[in-house]
C-alpha cells in the first residue's frame, strides 16, 4: 500500500488547519465501481439459488376472495408458492400492520401493483410463468386516486378503522383523512391587518418517484435451523433485519443482513418490500431465493413521494416585512397513514421569522402505493408554495427577492414554525452567498428569466456505531453500519485520518453486516457523515488514548507525559523519539495486545440545513419547453468533509428537483392503472437536459459535531421546484401554480395570457 | 425550572401557552403534566406526540432524557427523513 | 415437469476472450453476460433500453444489451465495462471518473464509461454539448451529470495528450 501526499485542502475552510478534512481523496470503493466489479444485490449468485417472482394486483382497490395456486405449483421448476395466508396475521392497526400489509396484501389490495402472492422456481422464466398461472379472484371496490376525491364526504374509505387523529372530539365515522396537524403562533388576522399586500394562491404537485437506477433486489437463504442470511440493497440493513423479523414474527437474532452495494436510494430504500417474501419462499423451498424487482414493479409498488395541494396566504408590509402566513396543506399518503403533511407543516415557512402564523395539514390515504421518504420529504412541495408567493410579493413590492428574504431571515434563538428555537443556522450566509455569486451578479441574458428560492430541512441524528481496528502494519480498518449511498465511506476514512494522523489511504472504510458492527440506524435524514462520523471520531479518540498508553508503557513513563501529535506518540520531556502508529502496532503484543476501539452513540445536535438556489431559464413560446440555462446552488454543509461528494449531493438534489419541477409525475388512468411505469414515460432529467450545476459550499460549522458537520444529503432538492417556477414567471409573466411545468402546461398558460 | 411550551391543540387541555415545572427527567415531567392536566396525556397519544424537543433538539424516545433548570421543552411528533 | 425451451450455442468474443455459452431463445444478451459469463458490470436498470445501465459495445457500436437477444451475439466482438482497463492500467475515463468524483452509488457507472468510450473513440475532442447528447441515453440519478460530463471532457484531454 502506498501513501500519497495530502491533496490541497479545497473546501471553503481552506485555512481550517485540518490536514485531511476538506480534501478530495479518491474514494476507496471507487476502483471496483469503475471496473464493473462492485457487487450489488442482483449480482449475487448462490449455489442452488432459485428465482422469485411476485404476483401483483391489477386493481387499485379490491377484496381478495380467493387465490388458487394449484396450477402454479404443478409447473416446471416451481419449488415454492406463498400468499398472504402464509404470513402471520397483522395487528388491527398501526405501523406494523402497514408494513406487513405492504409486503403482501391480506384481505384487500389497496393499489395496482400491491403484492398478493409469490413463486420461487429454478429460473426467472419459470418463476414468471408460474406467477402468471396463479389465479386470484377479486371483488372490485370503488377507489380514490387523488386528495380531493379521497377527502370528499362520500369517498370510498380504504380503512374502516381510520378515524382522523388531531380532531377533537374524535370523529365517529371513518375517513381517508388519517391525521390533522396544526401549528399556530400569534394572530394571523392581526398579521393580515398589518399587511400592505396580501397574496393568496393554491398550489398542486404530483407524486414522483425517487428513481434510483438499481431496482430493489435481495438474495435470502434460510437454513434448516432457521438461521437466515439476507443480502440486499437497502439504506439500512439493521432496519431490514428488524422489519423482516416483524413481518415474519421471527427473532431478530436469527436474521443476518449483509449490505450489498446500494444503487441509489434517496429515501426510497429506507423500508422493505421483498425480503420477507424471499425468506418465506426460501424456507418453504429449502434453497436460497433471489428476488429482483422489474422497473415497472418499482414504479407501481415502491416509493413514491406524495403529491400535494397547498393553499398559501402571505401578508407583507411595503418595506418587505412579512407579517403573517396562513397555510392549508394536504398530502397524499398512499395506501397507509404517513406523516407527509405533518412534515410539510413543520417546514412550510421555515425560511421566515413570523410573529403570526397558522398552518394546518391533512394526511390523506388513497389507492396508491404507500409514501416512502424522498430526500427532505414533504419540504419541496411546501417550499414551492411559500417561495412562489414570496417571489410574487417581492415582485409586486419591486424588491430584490434575496433582499426581501434577508429582511425576514431567522437566525439563532428565533422560534421555528413548530415551536423550538433555531440553533446556529446558515440561511443568511446562503442568501448572501447567492447574492454575491458570479451568477447572480451577472446580467440576465436577454429573453431569459431568473428565479431564486430557499429550502430547509431538519437533518437528524439517531443511533450509530463504529469500530476502528489497527492492523499489525499500522494501517486501520474503519467499520460502520451505515450503507454508503453517495460516498460516505471515504468521509469516514477522512475523519479517521484527521483524528489519528494517518494517511487516508492507509485506512480501509468498510460497511459491516449486522453481526460485525453495532446497531446503526438507516442512512437517512442526512445523518451518515454527521452521526456515524461522530462514532468514528469517538472510536478514534479512544484509540489515541490507548496508543498513548502503549507508548507510555514502552517508555516506562506516565501517560500524562505522552501527547498524540501528527500520527505519533510524542514524549513530552523529549527523551524518546516519537512512536508512530506502525511502530506501536508492530510491538502491540508486548504492550497489551491488538488495538481496537468501538463507539456507539445516539447522535445529538443534528444541524438544520438550508439551501438557496438561482436559475436562469428560457421558455420556447411555441412548444412550452423550458431550458435550464444556468443554475447555482449554495448550501450550508457545516463543514465539508470531502467537498467533491458534498458538491455531488448538492448537484444530485438539484437535478432531482428540476425533474420534479419540469417533467416527473405519476399519471394514473381513471381505473387506477399507472400509465407511466417506466423511464420512457416517467422522464427523469438526462445529461442533455441540464447545464453544469454550480455549487457554493457554505460552511457554518455545527457546534455539536467534532468537525462541524451538518449533513448535506437532502436539502438540495427543496428549492428547485419554486426556483424553476419563479424563473418561468420572470421569463413569461405566467405564475404557474401546478407542477410539473411540462411543455403542454406551460404552453397552455402562455397562450391563456395571450 | 424547565419550561414546557404547548401547541395550539395542547393548549385546549392546559389552558396556558407554557408552564415552568420542576422535573429532572422527561418522565417526571410527563407525570407532573398528567397530574396537572388529566386529559393531556390522552391527547398526546391521540396526536402521536410521543417525542419532545429539548432546547430545539428533537428526541424520538425521550422518557429518560434529563432536564436542566433552563431546558425549554416542546411536545412533538417524531420525525423521519430521506 | 420437463423443460421444452431450446438452448442455442453462442460463440463470440468478449473483452478479447473467445467465449461460448448456451442460452434460451428470447433471453437477453444482458442476462447471458451476467448469468452465463459472470460479467455483472452491466446492470439492468429498466429492461426496456431507457436507462443505459446495461450499455456494451458490440462490433464497435454502443448498444443496450437488454434489448439484444443473446443468440444475436453469435460471431460478434463485445466490450463490457470489465474490458476497459488493460493489463492493470485503467482507461483514462476510469481514472478521470475516480479523480473527478463522477460516481456516487456507482450502479450507472459501467454504462456511462462504455457510452463515453464510444464517444471518445469517435471524437476525442467533444464539446460539453456533444458529451451531454452522447450520454443522454444513460440515466444517472445521483450526480446531476455535472461531474460525469467534466470527467469525460478531462479524459478527452488525457487521451489527446497521450496520443500527441
Amino acid at each position: 500500500m502506498s501513501t500519497t501526499e495530502a491533496p490541497p485542502n479545497t473546501g471553503t475552510n481552506g485555512n481550517s488547519g485540518y490536514r485531511w478534512v476538506g480534501t478530495r481523496p479518491v474514494r476507496h470503493d471507487g476502483l471496483d465501481k469503475v471496473a464493473g466489479k462492485a457487487r450489488y444485490a442482483a449480482d449475487l449468485v448462490l449455489p442452488g439459488m432459485l428465482h422469485g417472482h411476485i404476483v401483483r394486483s391489477p386493481h387499485p382497490h379490491a377484496r381478495i376472495i380467493s387465490i388458487d395456486t394449484s396450477a402454479a405449483e404443478a409447473m416446471p421448476g416451481v419449488r415454492a408458492v406463498v400468499t398472504g395466508a402464509d404470513f402471520r396475521e397483522p395487528p388491527p392497526k398501526g405501523a406494523d400492520r402497514n408494513l406487513m400489509c405492504t409486503v403482501i396484501a391480506r384481505d384487500k389490495v389497496l393499489y395496482t401493483g400491491h403484492a398478493v402472492a409469490a413463486v420461487a422456481a429454478s429460473t426467472r422464466r419459470e418463476a414468471k410463468a408460474a406467477a402468471e398461472a396463479i389465479d386470484v379472484t377479486y371483488e372490485l371496490l370503488p377507489h380514490v386516486l387523488n386528495i380531493a376525491n379521497a377527502m370528499a364526504d362520500d369517498a370510498p374509505v380504504l380503512h374502516d378503522n381510520m378515524f382522523t387523529r388531531g380532531v377533537e372530539p374524535r370523529p365517529t365515522e371513518p375517513s381517508n383523512v388519517a391525521a390533522r396537524t396544526v401549528y399556530e403562533r400569534g394572530d394571523v388576522e392581526q398579521g393580515f391587518a398589518e399587511a400592505d399586500i396580501v397574496i393568496e394562491r393554491e398550489f398542486s404537485t404530483q407524486a414522483v418517484h425517487q428513481g434510483y437506477i438499481e431496482p430493489h433486489a435481495c438474495v435470502v437463504d434460510c437454513g434448516q435451523d432457521g438461521k437466515t442470511m439476507i443480502w440486499c440493497s437497502s439504506q439500512g440493513h439493521f432496519k431490514v433485519r428488524s422489519a423482516t423479523a416483524t413481518v415474519l414474527g421471527w427473532d431478530t437474532s436469527q436474521i443476518k443482513v449483509i449490505p450489498a452495494e446500494i444503487g441509489g436510494g434517496f429515501g426510497g430504500k429506507t423500508t422493505i418490500y421483498i425480503e420477507p417474501v424471499a425468506a418465506l419462499l426460501s424456507t418453504k423451498a429449502g434453497r436460497p431465493v433471489k428476488i429482483v424487482m422489474s422497473r415497472e414493479d418499482v414504479f407501481r409498488a415502491t416509493g413514491p413521494a406524495p403529491g400535494s395541494i397547498i393553499k398559501m396566504k402571505v401578508g407583507a408590509r411595503s418595506d418587505g416585512t412579512i407579517t403573517t402566513a396562513k397555510a392549508w396543506l394536504a398530502y397524499e399518503n398512499g395506501a397507509f397513514q404517513g406523516i407527509a403533511a405533518m412534515l410539510g407543516c413543520m417546514c412550510v415557512v421555515s425560511s421566515y421569522t413570523l410573529d403570526h402564523l397558522y398552518v394546518e395539514g391533512f394526511d390523506v390515504v388513497m389507492n396508491r402505493p404507500v409514501n416512502v421518504a424522498y430526500r427532505a420529504p414533504s419540504a419541496p412541495a411546501a417550499a414551492f408554495a411559500t417561495e412562489s408567493v414570496v417571489d410574487e410579493i417581492a415582485r409586486q413590492l419591486g424588491m430584490d427577492p434575496i433582499d426581501l428574504r434577508l429582511h425576514n431571515c431567522p437566525s439563532q434563538g428565533d422560534p421555528t414554525p413548530y415551536g423550538p428555537k433555531w440553533p446556529v443556522i446558515g440561511l443568511r450566509d446562503c442568501l448572501e452567498a447567492i447574492r454575491d455569486s458570479d451568477h447572480y451578479q451577472s446580467a440576465l441574458p436577454s429573453g431569459q428569466g431568473r428565479g431564486v428560492a430557499t429550502g430547509f430541512w431538519f437533518n437528524i441524528g439517531e443511533a450509530s456505531s463504529a469500530t476502528v481496528n489497527l492492523n499489525e502494519n499500522g494501517t486501520a480498518t474503519v467499520i460502520t453500519g451505515s450503507p454508503d449511498i453517495g460516498g460516505s465511506r471515504v468521509s469516514m476514512a477522512i475523519m479517521a485520518a484527521e483524528e489519528l494522523g494517518l494517511d487516508v489511504h492507509l485506512i480501509q472504510p468498510v460497511v459491516g453486516d449486522t453481526e460485525v458492527v453495532g446497531f446503526t440506524d438507516v442512512t437517512e435524514g442526512s445523518r451518515a457523515t454527521f452521526a456515524t462520523g461522530m462514532a468514528v471520531v469517538e472510536a478514534c479518540r479512544d484509540l489515541k488514548r490507548q496508543l498513548c498508553g502503549r507508548a507510555a508503557k514502552t517508555w516506562d513513563c506516565d501517560i500524562e507525559q505522552v501527547d498524540w501529535v501528527d500520527g505519533a506518540a510524542v514524549h513530552g520531556p523529549g527523551e524518546h523519539d516519537p512512536l508512530t502508529i506502525a511502530a506501536i502496532t508492530a510491538g502491540a503484543k508486548r504492550t497489551g495486545g491488538p488495538l481496537g476501539a468501538t463507539a456507539s452513540l445516539n447522535a445529538r445536535g443534528a444541524g438544520p440545513a438550508f439551501s438557496v438556489q438561482v436559475a436562469d431559464v428560457s421558455v420556447d413560446n411555441e412548444t412550452g419547453c423550458i431550458s435550464v440555462e444556468r443554475y447555482t446552488t449554495a448550501q450550508d454543509a457545516g463543514t465539508a468533509i470531502h467537498p467533491s461528494y458534498v458538491e455531488g449531493q448538492m448537484q444530485g438534489g438539484v437535478a432531482q428537483g428540476i425533474g420534479w419541477a419540469l417533467n416527473e409525475e405519476y399519471i394514473y388512468t381513471d381505473d387506477g392503472t399507472l400509465e407511466n411505469p417506466g423511464f420512457l414515460d416517467y422522464r427523469i432529467p438526462v445529461a442533455s437536459d441540464l447545464p453544469m450545476i454550480e455549487t457554493i459550499i457554505v460552511e457554518v460549522p455545527n457546534p455539536s459535531h467534532p468537525y462541524g458537520v451538518r449533513g448535506v444529503g437532502e436539502v438540495g432538492i427543496v428549492p428547485p421546484l419554486p426556483t424553476m417556477a419563479n424563473a418561468v414567471a420572470d421569463a413569461t409573466g405566467c405564475r404557474i401554480t401546478d407542477l410539473p411545468l411540462s411543455p403542454p402546461r406551460v404552453l397552455r398558460e402562455i397562450s391563456a395570457q395571450g | 425550572m424547565a419550561v414546557i411550551h404547548f401547541s395550539t391543540d395542547q393548549r385546549k387541555h392546559t389552558g396556558v401557552t407554557h408552564i415552568a415545572i420542576e422535573a429532572a427527567t422527561v418522565r417526571a415531567l410527563v407525570r407532573a403534566l398528567t397530574q396537572r392536566y388529566p386529559t393531556l396525556n390522552a391527547h398526546l397519544v391521540e396526536t402521536s406526540a410521543t417525542a419532545v424537543a429539548i432546547d430545539g433538539e428533537l428526541i424520538p424516545d425521550p422518557m429518560l432524557e434529563e432536564l436542566t433548570e433552563t431546558s425549554e421543552v416542546h411536545l412533538v411528533r417524531p420525525l423521519a427523513g430521506g | 415437469m420437463s423443460r421444452t425451451h431450446v438452448r442455442t450455442h453462442v460463440t463470440c468474443e468478449v473483452n478479447g476472450d473467445a467465449v461460448d455459452f448456451l442460452t434460451e431463445d428470447g433471453e437477453s444478451l444482458l442476462n447471458a453476460l451476467r448469468d452465463e459469463l459472470g460479467l455483472t458490470g452491466a446492470k439492468e436498470g429498466c429492461g426496456t433500453g431507457d436507462c443505459g445501465a446495461c450499455s456494451i459495445i458490440m462490433d464497435g457500436r454502443l448498444q443496450c444489451s437488454c434489448l439484444i437477444f443473446a443468440p444475436e451475439a453469435n460471431g460478434t466482438q463485445i466490450t463490457t465495462c470489465e474490458g476497459l482497463a488493460t493489463a492493470g492500467e485503467l482507461h483514462p475515463l476510469q481514472q478521470c471518473f475516480l479523480e473527478g468524483a463522477a460516481l456516487q452509488c456507482g450502479v450507472c457507472t459501467p454504462g456511462f464509461l462504455v457510452a463515453a468510450k464510444v464517444l471518445l473513440d469517435e471524437n476525442p475532442d467533444p464539446t460539453e454539448t456533444e458529451v451531454r447528447y452522447a450520454l443522454a441515453g444513460n440515466l444517472c440519478r445521483c450526480t446531476g451529470y455535472d461531474k460525469i460530463v467534466r470527467s469525460v471532457l478531462d479524459a478527452g484531454v488525457q487521451i489527446r495528450t497521450s496520443a500527441a
